[in-house]
């Protein structure tokens, strides 16, 4: 049992399990230091913030479109990508054209006509990154799986049909599966992670339920929030199936746990559908759930062009990274009750420290997700890094850490004050804007830990997530 | 029956007919009494359920919500849905659940002759833990430990796991009131084997991801919202079977409740009646516990509040009383849970108590019957 309500029943575990129920409370907490999990993270944070500073260092920082107006004015896809609702006009053109077979661009809105062995799917994408979901395409529907849609769950695969067409027999691999409509028209965010997603694919306007308004970041989507478009269905924790079953929405996207409500949404006839991007350990693969998201809208050829470009700036700077000579040692995490909780060496937290040329104290180690060490183990292993990043989100200073456990002293890092924390853009409530756009764009947070390590390998930029946290 | 069985003495001592007269007429009254709060609860469980399927979260018109329940279809598909598939599962859910953990609680209290009894006494919720984590250690693949397998085959694979773990850990102490003749050693045995169970789990737990130990958390709220139609196709028949136990042993455990020596003497097979007994308890319970999570203090306060109110430590009142009662608490916890204005649902375990908890002391305060119930 971890971070939870004031309900348990603790005589199940015996009189210890405070104890326990801490541990893993902190796991958590620890698990948001050190950015192994986003989606809990997004759990503890609240909050709204100002997304323009990071639009602006975007540009700044790497050529790569921005959310916006950046990428529609960039390229133009092959098809109509933009503004569903505004454009009647662009979306009817692509409907006329199917009858006439072979489309030429995915249809971005509205229903198809079905005609047999056309290829409604002419814009697809393919995935490089991302373990933990796969896209097949057919003439009319294309497959969705996603092989850990809980952790540790059995694979679901759902059958996404192109609206207007008949759906395949649901049999052999598809028994059971979920049949959507798409390009989907309305959409339920159980996570705040995939909501830059939504922007970047412009599709904000089919988002018509979130989880928690509080915890949102994003912009487009606050805005929405404002003008009373989007339901709140699970503002205290707990899924509202009513408020969730009232609005209809084409699909509900998990935060990738399975709640008990879920099972009596899915018998109500809603579409559950697995938001796992959290559990990728490469950072790249988190950022290429872009494409799960997109092929939901039918959105194939702007994820594949934005991914692309996300791709290419991160490769840049893991290259500039790759070619430093002096890697300065660095650890991540914090203590709680004697046990330091560190990001695995195979996480990808740890795999963003490699590429921005550090040398991380537990890279031996496989762990993807959180590495809980013994104090001792810990202390012996990092306490001459030069760098300390990653650490906990309550502390505002240096002199915080040391007055939560005099033991930090003790790290080089900590005497230098070479502490740094992902914490620079964040609202009045301590929303960190780190935990909803850090993962969709894993170059700008590899520039951040650049500029830590290497500054001068990328003087042009500056820090969007990362601070120094000051000695007092 | 206490006060029965004090009438009789009385009347043996006073041996004049008038006396026992009155005293058979007492006994009438209370009867009568009994009858009449019997009736007024049973028509509180009908409101409180009617009340549950008619309020929610989204507000839907009374008369649409009749006529959805009446002739199964409203104004909108959505409220058919809601009505159908979210309130309806729901208060039958809680009132199965405050009825089967109330029962057993009132045999475990008899049986181990225990007011501090409860279904978590017998480990019967460490072993649904358990058998959650168990299934997780098989099913999960390489490198995953933990939390998986909750969403192991669906929303079942979870109950299944948690019925397995509580019938294990239920046969375990089964098989230890065999062996020994105490029924506190039964209940050391009990509280051992839930230490026991609950210190793998935790191991478990301590050795997995965080990741999956958030899925583990959200099973061990303990919610009558989750269960579906489905698997309360699987909860109801089991409750039922399990109250049906306790329906036919009602003699059998006014018996024990007079010590064991007194039962054996009435020609009591009291090794069967209880392994009959912590059977159906287990049934009751662990059944409850793998499709709601568990759920803390309707089984050790139900029986109270029902000797208390009803007067009587006789299980052929006591049992229907508590299978109404239990009803009522979960019911109206379940209520009070969501209460309208506030956006967030309560947990459930939180309101069970907090609401409850006064109740039964003020009860208990005010009858002292109700303390005297058990102890012989």
């Amino acid at each position: 049992m971890a971070r939870t309500k004031l309900a348990l029943p603790w005589h199940l575990f015996g009189t210890w399990a405070p104890l326990l129920v801490a541990g893993l409370l902190l796991g958590s907490v620890i698990a948001v230091a050190c950015g192994d999990d986003d989606r809990n993270a997004a759990v503890v944070e609240p909050e709204p913030a100002a997304s323009e500073t990071a639009g602006g260092d975007e540009a700044s920082a790497v050529a790569v479109a921005a959310p916006s107006e950046a990428d529609k004015s960039k390229e133009t896809p092959p098809a109509v990508v933009d503004a569903p609702a505004d454009e009647p006009a662009a979306i009817e053109s692509v409907e006329e054209s199917v009858p006439s077979p072979a489309p030429r661009a995915n249809v971005l809105s509205g229903s198809a006509e079905y005609a047999e062995g056309v290829d409604y799917f002419p814009e697809k994408v393919s995935v490089a990154h991302a373990k933990n979901f796969g896209v097949e395409y057919f003439a009319n529907y294309k497959v969705v799986t996603v092989p850990e849609p809980t952790p540790g769950g059995a694979a679901e695969t759902y059958v996404l049909v192109q609206r207007g067409t008949p759906a395949p027999p649901l049999t052999g691999p598809l028994t059971g599966a979920a049949v959507i409509e798409v390009p989907v028209e309305s959409i339920f965010m159980g996570s705040t992670t995939p909501l830059p997603f939504l922007v970047d694919l412009d599709v904000v306007d089919r988002l018509t339920g979130v989880a928690s308004a509080g915890l949102i970041h994003a912009e487009p989507v606050l805005e929405r929030i404002e003008a009373g478009a989007v339901v709140e269905y699970a503002a205290g924790g707990e899924v509202d199936a009513e408020a969730v079953i009232e609005a209809v929405p084409a699909m509900l996207m998990t935060e990738g746990l399975e709640h008990p409500t879920y099972p009596i949404l899915r018998e109500a006839g809603v579409a559950v559908v697995a938001g796992t991007e959290w559990l990728e350990p490469s950072p790249l693969g988190r950022a290429e759930w872009l494409k799960y998201v997109a092929v939901f809208f039918n959105r194939e050829a702007a994820a594949a062009r934005l991914f692309a470009s996300i791709e290419e700036s991160y490769a840049e700077l893991a290259e500039l990274g790759a070619g430093v000579v002096q890697r300065p040692r660095v650890m991540t995490g914090l203590m709680f009750e004697g046990v330091w909780y560190a990001a695995g060496g195979d996480s990808f937290v740890a795999r963003l420290l490699r590429d921005a040329g550090a040398d991380y104290v537990w890279a031996d180690n496989n762990d993807t997700g959180s590495l809980p060490l013994d104090f001792e183990v810990h202390l012996e292993r990092a306490q001459d890094a030069a760098y300390w990043v990653n650490v906990s989100l309550f502390w505002r200073s240096v002199a915080d850490a040391a007055a939560e456990d005099t033991r930090y002293e003790r790290f080089a890092a900590y005497q230098s004050g070479q502490v740094w924390n992902y914490t620079r853009i964040q609202n009045e409530s301590g929303g960190l804007e780190y935990f909803e756009r850090g993962v969709s764009r894993p170059d700008l947070v590899l520039a951040d830990l650049l500029k830590i390590f290497h500054p001068d390998l990328v003087p042009e930029h500056t820090f969007i997530w990362y601070e120094q946290l000051p000695a007092e | 029956m206490a006060s029965s069985a004090g009438a009789h003495v009385r009347a043996a001592s006073m041996s004049t007919d008038t006396l026992r007269d009155a005293d058979l007429q007492a006994l009438g009254r209370l009867q009568r009494r009994q009858w009449l709060s019997f009736a007024g609860l049973a028509g509180a469980l009908a409101v409180l359920v009617a009340v549950a399927v008619a309020v929610g979260s989204v507000s839907i018109p009374l008369a649409e919500v009749a006529r959805i329940v009446l002739e199964g279809e409203g104004a909108r598909a959505s409220w058919e849905t809601i009505v159908e598939q979210v309130r309806a599962p729901r208060a039958i859910t809680a009132a199965l659940a405050g009825a089967a953990l109330g029962v057993a609680g009132l045999q475990l209290q008899t049986i181990f002759r225990n007011p501090l009894a409860d279904p978590f006494v017998l480990g019967i919720n460490a072993g649904a833990s358990a058998g959650v984590a168990a299934v997780v250690l098989v099913a999960g693949t390489a490198g995953t430990v933990f939390a998986a397998g909750l969403g192991w085959l669906g929303d079942l694979g979870t109950a299944a796991a948690a019925t397995v773990g509580a019938g294990l850990v239920g046969a375990l102490v089964l098989a230890a009131s065999l062996r020994v003749r105490s029924m506190v050693t039964v209940l050391l045995v009990g509280l051992m084997v839930g230490y026991l169970v609950a210190s793998l789990v935790a191991v478990l737990l301590a050795i997995s991801d965080e990741q999956r130990v958030m899925q583990f958390v959200l099973w061990g709220f303990g919610s009558f919202r989750g269960v579906t139609w489905s698997e309360l196709r699987i909860l109801a028949p089991a409750v039922g079977a399990g109250l049906l136990i306790a329906g036919l042993t009602t003699k059998q455990l006014n018996a024990l409740a007079l010590g064991e020596s007194y039962a054996q003497s009435m020609g009591l097979h009291v090794r069967w009646t209880r392994v009959i007994t912590i059977g159906g308890a287990s049934l009751l319970a662990g059944v409850v516990t793998a499709f709601a999570g568990p759920i803390g203090f309707l089984g050790l306060a139900v029986p109270h509040l029902a000797r208390a109110v009803f007067g009587s430590s006789d299980h052929r009142v006591l049992t229907p009383a508590v299978v109404v009662m239990g009803g009522i608490v979960a019911l109206v916890a379940e209520l009070v849970s969501q209460l309208p204005g506030i956006d967030s649902v309560l947990p459930l375990n939180a309101v069970t108590a907090l609401i409850g908890a006064p109740v039964v002391v003020v009860v208990l305060l005010r009858s002292r019957r109700g303390t005297q119930g058990f102890v012989q």
